[in-house]
């Protein structure tokens, strides 16, 4: 038969209650209740802290923390758990009413486990010991104070007991409060830490530090391939079963792991330094693994950068055919790979130093490039250093050409402590640039050779232009002369053909004097300074036109002169241009019976372009380009007279002033000339 | 004994001299004109030298003097006339056919008296020397120790 368990409980003459995981009241049987002078009513379903919240005696109430530990050690640990003594106030139902009174309490915690083995309930079972804490603290009380004669022996003996079990509970409570010492400490270490228990490496503790490590995953209770199941394959969980096995740490260095750091995130790369600890049980087996470590990842990647980039530069300084070296300021020490030892033809091997690399220098370049040194060491141009020098290869006695250039480190304090760089072979270069300056000196020279042949060869051109007026015009000047001496004193014997051929004489000679005077008016053109002074237009076309009034009489000439601006130029030269053209306009227009020349103007773009029609004979066009040659006609002299200078001499004066000109015709149907000039000074054309 | 020659033409081309002289011919001044053929030969006739040493003393009224002569040339017979104090004040005239700006200006810098381009018109070339030779034999008054036409110093 099964006692009535129920009756028991509320029968028995110890207090007893029970709290549910949330710490509320399950039951209490009637001697709990009246210690606590409660209700069942008033107790049941509700949270004993909020009942029992705190003693108003004892502000840090820790007779409440007390309770509250040992219930969460109880929780966590799933085991009982005794508070030896703990004083308590509670109420107490007296003829006078319910009193608050202090009472010395011993407190077990029994936990009742569910299915699962997580605790469902707490049992307490609390022993009033106020008497026997009152005994002892009578027994401590001088003799002459006891009021109370007690029954010695019994009395010491319980006394002992609960002097010993005090003793113990304030052991567990110092060792408490350092374990939770401890466990803040774990908290909050900057290192990640975990434990694992057993073979399959459960997590038991893990600090935050190892939450952020693998991004914030349930872990406590769950074993390790469970929890990070991407760590398969990476060997971590291999690493966890052998030091589980063997009992032998694992140090990782450096270990790269690839990690969901986020969750939905994919897995990321982090490197960690890390143990893999075990730990051992009361008896010397392994009960578990404690992991310790940090991530790295970041130096590692800084690392990595620094390591590529500097793989990068010596990339870069190999390709570019480079040597490079570097000196510690501090030992003097010099290092140099082999390309630029070779550069100073250096051994390969052995120690360098400073004065070994100068010696190698040509020495007519030595104190050149030790200044520059002293300079970057001084930090001259924030310690860069180039310079531009020979090297003599003892071996080989080869000269070479090498650019060096360098970068002096400086510390914090300013004092240069690294001084590297590098030193290519430009001899190749130097040898080209050689050679282009020999080229630019020989071209040079006989720019100066060609300019001094020029020189000569206009100074021939203008003795030939002397010596023509001179010595040809002489010539023509005696045939005329004899031809009229003749035609005076021998006309009277010569038939009227002798008298004929007489005047030809004169006249070829003539024509020929003309021809002389023009070709030098001509050269003369091309060499005269200009002198450029604003010029107005209409004035100069007037003056022109009163000075071709003898050619206009008799015929009926109509002029239509525009609005003519003023232009930059020379006063002279121009009015021998407009005197050209219109003179011209004139003369081909003879055979109509109106003539009609136009002069009009307009300004476009800095410029003026003018333009002069006639109605006159007209050319051909495709013989345009011949219109402005020396000496090149489109008609007979006997057709129209004239040399065929005009429009030669008009086409230079145009270019001088840095003009354009052109011309448009068709037979019978006139001509028109279009030149431009400057609105401002412009360059002389020399042409 | 003095001669009366009172125009110095001094000219290479002997066509232009015949010419010249075929002008003054017209004007009937045909004897009071020597002609020498170049500069080395005009200085001497002036000072009197080489093939002149004994021609009769005095100065011509006018020296007609061509630029481009043989040995010396012109302006070099110009120059050492107007720096020699003995013959400076001869008057002294380019006859030329150069009617270049550095001729006209180098001429004067030295100090001629007058500068005529040759026409290369023939009558223009025969009426400008008959007026040339008229003016500085008959109009113009020429310095002391020149010949007259009376033959007087």
């Amino acid at each position: 038969m099964t006692p009535p368990f129920d009756k028991l409980f509320n029968l028995s003459a110890n207090p007893y209650m029970v709290l549910d995981r949330d710490l509320r009241y399950v039951a209490a049987n009637d001697a709990y209740l009246q210690v606590t002078a409660s209700k069942r009513e008033d107790l049941l379903g509700r949270r004993v802290f909020d009942l029992f919240p705190n003693d108003p005696a004892d502000p840090a109430n820790a007779p409440a923390q007390m309770l509250r530990d040992s219930f969460e050690r109880v929780l966590r640990e799933r085991r009982q758990d005794v508070l030896a003594l703990i004083p308590y106030r509670v109420p107490r139902h007296t003829p006078e009413g319910v009193v608050e009174e202090e009472r010395f309490w011993s407190a077990t915690h029994t936990p009742l486990l569910d299915e699962q083995g997580q605790v469902a309930f707490i049992l307490q079972h609390t022993v009033d010991v106020t008497e026997l804490q009152r005994l002892r603290q009578a027994v401590q009380t001088p003799e002459g104070e006891r009021d109370t004669p007690a029954p010695v022996a019994h009395t010491h003996m319980e006394a002992g007991v609960l002097h010993r079990a005090r003793a113990v509970q304030e052991a567990y409570q110092t060792l408490d409060s350092e374990r939770r010492h401890l466990l803040r400490l774990f908290e909050q270490a900057p290192s990640f830490m975990a434990v694992l228990r057993g073979p399959t490496h459960v997590f038991e503790l893990a600090n935050a530090a190892y939450y952020q490590l693998v991004g914030h995953r349930s872990l406590v209770g769950l074993p390790v391939r469970q929890v990070l199941p991407e760590l398969a394959g990476q060997g971590f969980f291999e690493l966890l079963d052998r030091v589980y096995a063997t009992g032998q740490p694992f140090i990782g260095r450096g270990m790269k792991v690839l990690v969901q750091r986020r969750k939905e995130a994919p897995v990321e790369e982090a490197f960690l330094d890390f143990v893999y600890q075990p730990l051992l049980g009361a008896d010397g087996r392994i009960v578990g693994i404690f992991a310790q470590g940090h991530d790295i990842t970041e130096q590692m990647q800084a690392q990595n950068a620094l390591r590529e980039s500097e793989e990068r530069l010596r990339r870069v300084v190999e390709a570019s055919g480079a040597g490079t070296w570097q000196m510690d300021l501090g030992t003097g020490r010099v290092s140099a790979d082999p390309r630029l030892l070779i550069l100073f033809g250096l051994p390969p091997e052995g120690e360098l130093t400073l004065e070994a690399i100068l010696s190698g220098i040509h020495p007519e370049d030595r104190a050149r490039v030790e200044h520059a040194v002293r300079s970057a060491l001084a930090g001259e141009d924030d310690g860069h250093y180039y310079a531009e020098y020979r090297t003599l290869g003892p071996g080989d006695g080869r000269e070479r050409w090498v650019e060096g250039r360098g970068q002096v480190y400086f510390d914090a304090n300013g004092k240069p402590v690294r001084f590297m760089g590098t030193g290519l072979d430009i001899t190749l270069r130097k040898v080209a640039e050689d050679e282009v300056r020999r080229l630019n000196r020989d071209l040079e020279r006989r720019v100066q050779e060609r300019t001094q042949e020029l020189r000569e060869a206009n100074k021939e051109l203008e003795a030939f232009s002397y010596s023509v007026s001179h010595d040809l015009r002489a010539p023509l000047r005696h045939i005329t002369g004899f031809a009229q001496l003749l035609d005076k004193r021998a006309a009277s014997v010569l038939d009227d053909k002798g008298r004929g051929y007489v005047r030809t004489i004169s006249e070829a000679a003539q024509k020929g004097g003309q021809l002389v005077d023009d070709l030098l008016a001509f050269s003369r053109l091309g060499r005269a300074e200009l002198k450029r002074v604003p010029v107005d237009l209409s004035q100069l076309v007037e003056e022109v036109k009163r000075e071709l009034a003898p050619e206009c009489e008799g015929r009926q000439v109509t002029w239509r002169v525009g609005r003519l601006p003023a232009v930059q130029g020379d006063a002279s030269l121009l009015r021998v241009a407009f005197k050209n053209l219109l003179s011209n306009a004139l003369k081909y227009s003879r055979p109509r019976r109106e003539a009609l020349i136009e002069v009009t103007a307009e300004e476009r773009g800095g410029e003026v372009q003018v333009q002069v029609r006639d109605n006159g004979v007209g050319f051909d066009m495709q013989y345009v380009d011949k219109l402005f040659g020396v000496f090149q006609r489109l008609h007979t002299v006997e057709q129209f007279e004239g040399t065929g200078i005009g429009l030669a001499n008009v086409r230079r004066i145009v270019h001088r002033h840095g003009g354009r000109i052109s011309a448009r015709g068709q037979l019978d149907e006139g001509a028109t000339f279009q030149f431009t000039l400057p609105r401002t000074a412009g360059t002389e054309n020399l042409s | 004994m003095t001669e009366r020659k009172r125009v110095l033409l001094v000219e290479d081309s002997e066509n232009d001299a015949e010419l010249a002289l075929a002008a003054f011919e017209e004007a009937e001044l045909t004897n009071d004109v020597v002609v020498v053929r170049d500069g080395q030969e005009a200085l001497d006739y002036l000072q009197c030298k080489g093939a002149y040493t004994d021609r009769p003393s005095g100065d011509p009224a006018v020296v007609l003097l061509d630029l481009k002569l043989p040995r010396v040339n012109g302006l070099e017979v110009l120059e050492k006339v107007k720096a020699d104090p003995a013959l400076k004040s001869i008057p002294v005239v380019m006859l030329t056919s150069s009617n270049q700006d550095s001729d006209l200006a180098r001429s004067y810098g030295l100090g001629v008296n007058a500068y005529v381009v040759k026409p290369v018109d023939f009558p223009e070339f025969m009426s400008a020397l008959k007026e040339l030779g008229l003016f500085w034999t008959v109009i113009n008054q020429p310095p002391p120790r020149t010949f007259h036409k009376e033959g007087r110093p």
